[in-house]
C-alpha cells in the first residue's frame, strides 16, 4: 500500500525526533569543535526538513515520493541501528546525516509548494 | 449573561410566519458565530505563537544540552536562517487560519450589529473580507492530506449579490449574508477538517519541544523543581510541602529518586497536554459544523436553535479551562 500524506510528515518528525533525543549521547563522545557542530546541524536540518514539510503539506503522490520515502524510512532505521548497536561516534554522525539528506530528499519531492 | 441566553433562545421562536426581518434569529446566529470564531481564533493564534516560540526554546534546551554533556565543548547553540525561514513559514501558513477566522468573526460582528440594534454596517464590506480570507486560507489547505478542491462559489456569490446587501430590505439582507458567510464558514470547516493530522503533528511537536526546554530548565536548576508537582498533588487533594524545592534540590538517594520522579511526571503532562490540544481542536471543527448547520436552519424558515452550538462550545471551554492546562 503506498504512503499516505500522514506517513510522511510522521516519518519525517520520527526521524526528528529520534536524532534530537540521540544528540545528547553523541556530544558527550564528541572530542571536537566540529564533530559538536555536526550533530547539531544534523538535528537542525532535520527540524528545518520537519517544518518545510508541515507548511507545505506533503500533497503530491507516485513512485517517485515512494521510493524517496522507503529510503528515508530505511536511513532512519540505520540511524535507529547505529545507536542500538553503540557504533562509533563518527559512524552515528554518518548515519544522522544521510537520515537528514534522505529525509530532506523525501520533503522535496513530497511537497506540492515549498 | 443569563439574561442574554434567554433572549437567544426566545429568538429561537420564530419560524417560516416571520413576515419581517427575522432579527431576533439573525442575532443568535450572529452571536454563535463570534462565539465560536473567538474560540476557535485564540487556539489558532497560540499554535502559531508557540512555533514561532519554540526557536527560542530550543536554543536554550540543547545549548545546555551540550554543556551539560560536555563542559569541555561547551559553546551556544543556535539555528540557522534556514531553519528561522521554515519556522516563519510555517507560522505564517498557521495564521492564515487566524485571519480567515478573525475575517469570519467580523462578518459576524456586523451582522449582529444589524440584527440586534437595526444599525446599518458595513455588510457587504464585512462578507467581502471573510470571503477573500477564507479563500487564502483555502490555498494552502488545498495541499493538505485528504484535502479536497474548495471552489471559489462564495467569491462570486458576493459580487452577484452586492446591490442586495448594500440596498435591499433588511430580511433579505440578513439572509443573503447568512448564505455568503455560510459558504465561508463551510469553506473553513471543511479545510481544517482536511488538515486535522497536520495540525495534529505541528501541535505535537510544540508539545514536545516546549517539554524538552521545561526539563532542560528544570535540569539546569533555573526554575521551581516544586511547581511541576502542584497539578498532581491538587488532583489528589494533598499539599505540598513549603520546602518542597529544597527537598527536592538535596544530594540524598530521595532527592534524586524526587527529582527523576518529577521529570516522569512533566513528559505524563505533556502526554495530557498534546490530548488536550488534540481534543480542542476536533471539537473546533465540531463547533463550526454545528454553526453551519445552524445557518441552513435560518436560511430555511429563519429559525435558531442555539442549543447544539451551545453544547459543543461549552465542550470546548470545557478543554480550555482544564486545570491540567495550568
Amino acid at each position: 500500500m503506498p504512503s499516505t500524506a500522514k506517513d510522511r510528515l510522521f516519518e519525517v518528525y520520527e526521524t526528528y525526533r529520534k536524532a534530537k533525543e540521540s544528540r545528547e549521547l553523541d556530544w558527550r563522545d564528541a572530542t571536537t569543535l566540529a564533530q559538536v557542530q555536526k550533530i547539531q546541524k544534523n538535528v537542525v536540518n532535520l527540524e528545518t526538513a520537519y517544518l518545510k514539510a508541515a507548511a507545505s503539506a506533503l500533497d503530491a503522490n507516485g513512485a517517485a515520493i515512494e521510493e524517496a520515502y522507503e529510503s528515508a524510512k530505511s536511513a532512519r532505521e540505520t540511524m535507529e541501528a547505529a545507536y542500538e548497536e553503540a557504533k562509533a561516534l563518527p559512524e552515528r554522525i554518518r548515519a544522522v546525516s544521510d537520515a537528514a539528506k534522505k529525509v530532506a530528499g523525501l520533503v522535496k519531492k513530497a511537497s506540492a509548494k515549498l | 449573561m443569563k439574561i442574554r441566553a434567554a433572549i437567544l433562545v426566545a429568538t429561537a421562536l420564530c419560524s417560516a410566519g416571520c413576515v419581517s426581518a427575522p432579527r431576533g434569529p439573525a442575532s443568535a446566529l450572529a452571536d454563535m458565530g463570534i462565539r465560536t470564531s473567538a474560540s476557535l481564533g485564540s487556539g489558532i493564534r497560540s499554535t502559531a505563537d508557540d512555533v514561532s516560540n519554540v526557536g527560542v526554546s530550543n536554543a536554550f534546551a540543547s545549548t545546555w544540552r551540550l554543556c551539560n554533556a560536555n563542559p569541555q565543548l561547551c559553546q551556544p547553540t543556535q539555528a540557522d536562517a534556514a531553519n528561522f525561514a521554515a519556522r516563519q513559514k510555517l507560522a505564517g501558513a498557521i495564521n492564515l487560519r487566524a485571519q480567515a477566522v478573525n475575517a469570519l468573526e467580523e462578518a459576524y460582528g456586523v451582522l449582529e450589529q444589524e440584527a440586534s440594534y437595526d444599525a446599518k454596517g458595513d455588510l457587504q464590506g464585512a462578507v467581502g473580507d471573510a470571503v477573500s480570507a477564507v479563500n487564502k486560507y483555502s490555498d494552502f489547505v488545498l495541499a493538505a492530506p485528504g484535502g479536497q478542491i474548495i471552489g471559489n462559489q462564495a467569491g462570486k456569490i458576493v459580487s452577484a449579490v452586492a446591490g442586495i446587501l448594500a440596498e435591499g430590505r433588511q430580511k433579505k439582507r440578513l439572509l443573503e449574508a447568512s448564505r455568503l458567510i455560510q459558504a465561508s464558514a463551510t469553506q473553513l470547516h471543511d479545510g481544517l477538517k482536511a488538515e486535522a493530522a497536520i495540525y495534529e503533528s505541528i501541535q505535537g511537536y510544540v508539545v514536545d519541544s516546549q517539554t524538552d526546554a521545561r526539563i532542560a530548565l528544570y535540569d539546569a536548576g533555573l526554575v521551581s523543581r516544586a511547581q511541576f508537582l502542584v497539578p498532581m498533588s491538587r488532583d489528589l487533594g494533598v499539599d505540598l510541602l513549603n520546602n518542597a524545592d529544597r527537598t527536592l534540590d538535596g544530594n540524598s538517594p530521595q532527592a534524586n529518586a524526587a527529582r527523576t520522579a518529577v521529570v516522569a511526571v512533566i513528559r505524563a503532562e505533556a502526554q495530557a497536554e498534546a490530548e488536550r490540544v488534540r481534543a480542542r481542536y476536533q471539537a473546533s471543527v465540531a463547533a463550526l459544523n454545528a454553526l453551519v448547520d445552524a445557518h441552513k436552519s435560518f436560511e430555511g424558515d429563519q429559525s435558531v436553535s442555539t442549543e447544539r452550538v451551545s453544547r459543543v462550545l461549552a465542550e470546548l471551554d470545557a478543554i480550555i479551562d482544564d486545570p491540567q492546562a495550568d
